[in-house]
């Protein structure tokens, strides 16, 4: 509490589960599996998103990477289409494929936001499987 | 010691009765003075002189009775600990008035009357010594408060300590409580005077109790105080800012305070009870402290490092008191890094390549561009980043031509009255005259010539004089294919003119020049000099993505043709594809996106590097595909991945940087609000016509939410006039000086309006919560003025809401917000982007 009246409360609290199945994701392809247009006084927080590759769908293959900075494939929040640019994501490499749960990425500004999953080798079909939480505030 | 220490045998009691004492606003009233009612030994005998005189004794120890409340009151507000305090009678006030005169001895003693004792004794010995009582118990509380707080609650009498002698003795004086009073139905004799006076010693002798009790405490905090508020200094300066440290465990010998966070046995000051030592174990735990003998500054761990109890109640905390805490504890996970190699701004001579824009670097078809960064690597994984804007609109300013043309405000100024001796490297035109002899070759009034530096002057060839004058601009660039819109921004900068005749081609390598701009018709100009007008739409089919050139000829006209810019814009390509090599301390990495029109987004590369680097560390990267639509690229940021040295035993820890970053917020909006009320209806709007929002509205802005929240952001370099009272400073150089004082390398220190703006002999920077974002930052923790926004249909920012609503929040990092110069968390707040 800041001991102001001020336009921080929100009147109602929205559990916005996210879950893509496992799909097939083809090389180089993204898929925006989640669109959140978010008006004045509304506010979201992604909690956490987590992505899994179930298998490498193109057998014996050596993935070539298109976005070296994003894994094998990986899935985030975005207010653009440039998948190098996330606001929160996880990227499947060996260690990490979840966001940082303990620190929640907020998000207030009136706009679209997406969530896409993207392959990010030329040469590699995926099965993937991304899981999330977000809480809308309205 | 020598405060009143034989009184702590005094038995309190719980009540002491007041019945006689005299109140404010009576005639028993203690004198501003200090002063009794005098007795005048010429007159005859009133025993109601006698009374009063004793009345407002009782009055000056009621006042004595509120002080010791005040200042126990105090001792509880700085250390949560509750004091004995006497009851009292009513409200009082609790500074005592003291006349050296008035009083008898110091020394507690009282010289009652006797049997052989006229009525003048009482006054002139027995209330004399007890006015002097008073006022030595009152005397030795405030030396004992003085000696510890801060802001003591209550003032000396005697400050500069002449009159008034401290003493670990403390006379009885015969007290007993007798609740007597001089009345004049009473009779004359000795137990008139002597049993009010025993009364007034006695409640003396239980004041002095309480003093003595209150003196121990202030003696020795650490052995009653549930909370101290410890700050850590480092050769003079402070390090680590006052901390609240509660109690959490006594078990009779070791006091243990925990501050946050309160990692298990980290953050603590233990102390001794047997031994009176203390011990601060810090959140690293690889130096022991060794235990140091009780003291309100005792020695730390390092060199010139002190540790201070603060004997004052702690203050509200700011953002950037929250970021020291954030970094007391390193998470678990990877840990992003900034590093000393960046550029905010792209349109300088640190790029070499692609296309330079007006106002940045930019790819507007597939090619190679090269940013030159300097500084320190470690060995790792290195992060890039480049701040983007796919864009159909490619800007190039006037003085960007390839004719080295320039001009105010970066347009390009055609020369005019070409004086001979100043003929360059452009093309010239006749105007008027017989014409002049220029190079071996005549040329007469309206014909162009090419001048060159080697020949820099001509002649005139006639009787009638000719001027000459610049005839034309010529511009290098590459497109892609396909319609694009030309426009030019110009404006006649000398003499008059109602319009200029432009003409305009477009030269595709090896190919006939197409005109875009038709002078068969002037553009008017019908405005003052230097405002500046544009051109109409004129449309450009670029064949392919090669270089052409584009040159702009000023056929006729009068005055001075000066061109601002030149703009071409394609509207019929909404998104694109970019897929781009990038180039890093000899390593490879590749992006391949997809970017919308006029929409900043962020690209990144990641590289790995087995050594460390110094010196120039060039990044280039090479646009491969699909060449439909330019990108700019605005900022580059080089950023390390490592990994955190997690804090011990700090498992359960890990939301610790978030909740510090929330507690900032708070703070940060309090303040904001704060300067809102203050500035009431003369807040500036930050907002531009249409509401749009520009990045000085964002430093404005940060302005407004400064003015109660000095060290919100960190501002680099600050000027040697330029120091500001109430905001702290950092020494970035060896040491500066301000006023009289060297501060070395790291130091901070705060500005003073006493102390002037001015500083020497080095740098400073300005120390804050918060810096400006850089092209790495996107979803960090940004401030942001709330209602602020991308317009995605003018793709423009804007704002919903003007200053007085735009309250700052805290929320993650867009790539447009980057654009707009808004401030994100320091790294110390971060935490890892994944788990």
């Amino acid at each position: 509490m800041n001991g102001f009246v001020t336009i921080n409360r929100y009147a109602r609290a929205l559990s916005v589960p996210l879950s893509f199945a496992q799909t097939e994701l083809r090389s180089g392809k993204s898929i925006i599996i989640a669109k959140l247009p978010l008006a004045l006084h509304q506010r979201f927080e992604l909690r956490s998103l987590t992505i899994a590759v179930i298998s490498i769908l193109t057998p014996g293959v050596i993935p070539i990477y298109l976005n070296t900075a994003m894994g094998l494939a990986s899935a985030g929040l975005y207010r653009s289409l440039m998948v190098t640019g996330p606001l929160a994501f996880a990227a499947f490499t060996d260690q990490n494929c979840v966001t940082n749960p303990f620190s929640p990425c907020v998000v207030e500004t009136p706009g679209i936001y997406r969530v896409i999953v993207s392959n990010n080798t030329s040469n590699a079909d995926l099965s993937v499987v991304v899981t999330g939480s977000l809480k809308l505030y309205y | 010691m020598n405060q009143l220490e034989s009184a702590l045998v005094i038995a309190l009691r719980d009540t002491i009765k007041w019945e006689s004492a005299g109140t404010g606003s009576d005639t028993f009233y203690v004198a501003a003075s200090g002063s009794l009612t005098p007795v005048n030994a010429d007159l005859p005998f009133d025993a109601r002189v006698y009374q009063s005189r004793d009345r407002q004794l009782a009055y000056r120890d009621l006042i004595v009775s509120a002080a010791v409340v005040e200042v126990s009151i105090q001792v509880g507000d700085v250390w949560n600990y509750s004091t004995l305090k006497p009851n009292l009678q009513g409200p009082a006030p609790f500074t005592l008035p003291h006349l050296d005169a008035e009083a008898g001895t110091y020394s507690s003693q009282v010289r009652h009357v006797l049997n052989t004792s006229i009525p003048l004794d009482a006054a002139r010995y027995a209330d004399a010594d007890l006015y002097g009582r008073d006022s030595l118990v009152y005397e030795i509380l405030a030396r004992a408060c003085g000696s510890i707080f801060t802001e003591p609650s209550i003032p000396r009498l005697d400050p500069l300590g002449n009159t008034i002698p401290n003493t670990s003795v403390w006379s009885l004086a015969q007290g007993a409580p007798a609740q007597t009073d001089i009345n004049a139905v009473l009779p004359l004799n000795r137990d008139l005077f002597k049993n009010p006076d025993m009364n007034l010693a006695d409640r003396d002798n239980q004041l002095a109790g309480y003093v003595s009790r209150l003196a121990q405490v202030l003696k020795n905090p650490f052995e009653n105080a549930l909370r101290l508020y410890v700050q850590i200094e480092s050769f003079g300066t402070i390090e680590r800012e006052p901390d609240v440290y509660a109690l959490i465990s006594d078990d009779g010998t070791q006091r243990i305070f925990q501050t946050e966070p309160a990692l298990s046995g980290a953050n603590e000051i233990i102390y001794h009870t047997q031994h009176k030592t203390l011990q601060w174990i810090r959140e690293d735990l690889n130096e022991v402290h060794v235990p140091q003998i009780y003291a309100m500054v005792i020695p730390g761990v390092e060199l010139g490092q002190n540790i201070e109890t603060l004997a004052q109640v702690p203050d509200r905390k700011d953002a950037q008191y929250w970021r020291g805490k954030a970094k007391l504890l390193k998470p678990t996970g990877l840990e992003i890094k900034d590093t000393d190699l960046y550029l905010t701004t792209t349109n300088n001579g640190s790029v070499i390549g692609g296309l330079m824009q007006r106002d940045t670097a930019s790819l507007t078809v597939p090619n190679q561009i090269l940013f030159n960064m300097e500084g320190t690597l470690p060995a790792g994984i290195y992060r890039v980043s480049a701040l983007a804007a796919p864009t159909g609109l490619v800007e190039l300013a006037g003085a960007q031509n390839t004719t080295y043309t320039s001009g105010t405000l970066g347009g390009a100024t055609f020369e005019i009255d070409v004086a001979s001796g100043n003929i360059g490297n452009k093309l010239y035109f006749v105007e008027n005259g017989d014409g002049v002899f220029y190079n071996g070759s005549y040329y007469f009034a309206g014909d162009a010539f090419m001048g060159t530096t080697t020949v820099p002057g001509y002649t005139q060839s006639g009787i009638i004089l000719s001027t000459i004058r610049q005839y034309s601009i010529n511009f290098d660039l590459a497109l892609p294919a396909g319609s694009w819109i030309v426009l030019m921004e110009y404006t006649n900068l000398t003499g008059t003119t109602d319009g200029f005749r432009l003409k305009a081609q477009y030269v595709a390598t090896g190919a006939e020049a197409v005109t875009v701009i038709q002078d068969a018709a002037p553009i008017p100009f019908t405005t003052t000099n230097g405002n500046l007008i544009v051109t109409p739409a004129a449309g450009v089919d670029v064949a392919n993505s090669e270089p052409f050139s584009f040159p702009i000829y000023w056929t006729g006209g009068g005055g001075q043709l000066h061109i601002r810019k030149l703009s071409f814009e394609r509207t019929d390509v909404d998104a694109a594809r970019y897929a781009m090599t990038g180039s890093f301390v000899g390593s490879l990495a590749y992006v391949d996106v997809n970017g919308e029109n006029k929409k900043p987004g962020v690209l990144r590369w990641e590289f790995f590097s087995y050594g460390s680097h110094h010196g120039p560390s060039p990044f280039s990267t090479n646009y491969l595909e699909e060449g439909i639509l330019p990108i700019q690229l605005r900022q580059v940021q080089v950023q390390t991945i490592g990994t955190f040295q997690t804090t011990p035993l700090s498992h359960g820890f890990q939301t610790w940087r978030q909740e510090c970053l929330d507690r900032a917020e708070r703070d940060i909006q309090q303040d904001y609000a704060l300067a809102v009320n203050d500035y009431g209806t003369d807040i500036p709007t930050l907002r531009d016509t249409g509401s749009y929002w520009l990045p000085d509205a964002t430093e404005n802005w940060m302005s407004i939410a400064e003015v109660y929240c000095p060290r919100l952001r960190e501002v680099p370099a600050i000027a040697q006039n330029a120091i500001t009272d109430g905001r702290q400073y950092q020494v970035d150089t060896t040491l500066v000086v301000y006023h009289g004082s060297t501060f070395t390398e790291g130091q901070k220190f705060y500005g003073v309006a006493t102390s002037g703006s001015l500083y020497s002999n080095g740098s400073v920077h300005q120390v804050g919560a918060f810096i400006k974002s850089k092209a790495g930052h996107v979803g960090k923790p940004a401030l942001v003025p709330r209602g602020l926004y991308f317009d995605d249909t003018e793709n423009r920012v804007k704002a919903y809401f003007d200053s007085p609503d735009a309250t700052p929040i805290l929320m993650a990092c867009q790539p447009w917000m980057i654009a707009q110069g808004i401030y994100v968390a320091q790294p110390d707040f971060w935490m890892p982007e994944n788990l």
